[in-house]
């Protein structure tokens, strides 16, 4: 996998809520859901840091073996990038772009 | 997507999280439809800031799918305004419209949004009948021309068929040209009462004859044939909640009047006054979530119930929520006798 710039694709609607996030991809409507981590993953992805830079942070945030967690991150973003939900790039997005999917939902109650 | 969209609503439903919400944004309308449920089509509408508002509530409680319908939105001078906002808060957007205003740039302007589909009524695959419902002249026209920009501008769109005795019909040849033109088809047989709870435009519906040829159309029969396996009342019918209305979804009309559903006028409190949440928690809104099939003593007994799709808007506007929906009632017994005979040839 690329240790490209992980950017969310603003070709998707996002919603958070009971834990998980919840991805749609318009073009196609296919849904995922992700779990804490993923969304960790997917709010960390704003395009200005690369695959390995959000696979140590998600190894030192989490309580995971290393080994495990890199391996789970990246097939997650690569499985994410195959499906469009994540873009991958060379260069970072530029200073005040804003992706979608930064709002997070919380429980009306 | 299926499974994962029915564990979604479940969860939704489980959690009260408001996962499909339909905004009105004005109920001001180029057309006449004929058989349009709007009392009236004076209401304008909420502000720019006020819908910006409610759009900001609804991401912090959950709405993934919003709806955004009238009346006719292209109406509204600040709706891309709208859409962007919607879109910078990451809801999936359906966009409700008789598609005549859709010019050429209007295309690309929502092409750019990323909506996830635009639903445009079609009502025939002839220009006169269409625009004998719509009664907006030269309608179909515009409408179709609108189809094939948007499509070509990479959004996916849905032809809505509402069908009725003027064009029942015609519902093969639309589904064809929807085909044709690349988009998805879906028919509604069933016309309703306006909201106000006059039942007069119920005349121009579906006679029972033409609601069995409709339905035994071999498109909806293979649906329709899914329905074999759960004829059978289950023993568990009892439990199980009327409909989605209120449990994860839920309708705000133009003036911010939050209902059930578009067609359960329960007026649940005002989103522009008091905000969504005391809305989506008031008294009613628990009402309905409470109520459950076993709650329905005419439909008791029903050898239908299983099949059933009744809707209790349409039992509210006949006097009882609670009671029979006259239209649901007729469309369960075709549906029973449609479903008999795709039994009895694949038997």
């Amino acid at each position: 996998m690329s240790s490209g710039y992980v950017r969310r694709s603003s070709e998707v609607a996002a919603r958070a809520f009971d834990g998980q996030m919840v991805i749609m991809q318009l073009a196609t409507s296919a849904l995922f859901t992700l779990n804490q981590v993923g969304a960790r993953i997917w709010e960390l992805a704003d395009g200005r840091m690369t695959a390995d830079q959000i696979v140590q942070r998600i190894c030192q945030e989490f309580e995971v073996e290393k080994a495990v967690a890199e391996r789970d991150a990246r097939d997650f973003i690569e499985r994410l990038a195959k499906h469009g939900v994540l873009l991958l790039s060379d260069t970072p997005a530029q200073a005040g772009s804003r992706p979608l999917g930064d709002v997070n939902g919380t429980d009306p109650r | 997507m299926g499974q994962i969209l029915d564990e979604l609503c479940a969860k939704a439903a489980g959690r009260r999280v408001p996962l499909t919400v339909q905004v009105d944004l004005t109920w001001r309308c180029n057309a006449q439809c004929v058989h349009c449920y709007l009392p009236d089509h004076a209401a304008e509408g909420a502000t720019t800031e006020q819908v910006a508002g409610l759009l900001e509530q609804l991401a912090a409680s959950g709405t993934l799918f919003l709806v955004l319908s009238g009346g006719e939105v292209l109406l509204r001078p600040d709706l891309f305004d709208i859409l962007e906002r919607a879109r910078s808060l990451s809801f999936a957007v359906v966009l409700k419209t008789n598609g005549t205003l859709i010019d050429q740039q209007a295309a690309e302007r929502l092409a750019a949004l990323g909506l996830l589909r635009v639903d445009i009524s079609l009502y025939s695959h002839r220009g006169e009948v269409h625009d004998a419902i719509s009664r907006l002249p030269g309608s179909w026209r515009r409408s179709v021309e609108a189809i094939r920009r948007l499509i070509s501008a990479g959004i996916r769109v849905r032809v809505v068929n509402v069908l009725m005795k003027t064009n029942a019909g015609d519902a093969a040849a639309v589904r064809e040209l929807a085909d044709s033109l690349g988009a998805s088809y879906t028919i509604d047989p069933t016309v309703t009462p306006r909201l106000d709870g006059d039942g007069a435009v119920t005349r121009l519906g579906l006679d029972p004859d033409q609601l069995e040829t409709a339905l035994s159309d071999p498109f909806l029969a293979g649906a329709l044939s899914t329905l074999c396996e759960i004829q059978d009342v289950p023993a568990n019918t009892a439990n199980e909640q009327l409909c989605s209305a209120g449990h994860f979804s839920c309708y705000v009309s133009p003036a911010g009047d939050m209902f059930p559903c578009v067609q359960l006028p329960l007026p649940c409190g005002n989103v522009y006054e008091g905000g969504f949440g005391r809305a989506w928690r008031s008294q009613q809104m628990e009402m309905i979530r409470s109520m459950r099939v076993g709650d329905l003593k005419d439909c008791g007994g029903c050898p239908l119930v299983a099949i059933c799709t009744r809707c209790p808007g349409l039992a509210l506007m006949e006097g009882n929520l609670a009671g029979k929906s006259t239209l649901d009632c007729l469309k369960a017994t075709v549906v029973a006798s449609v479903v008999s005979r795709v039994r009895q040839r694949a038997d």
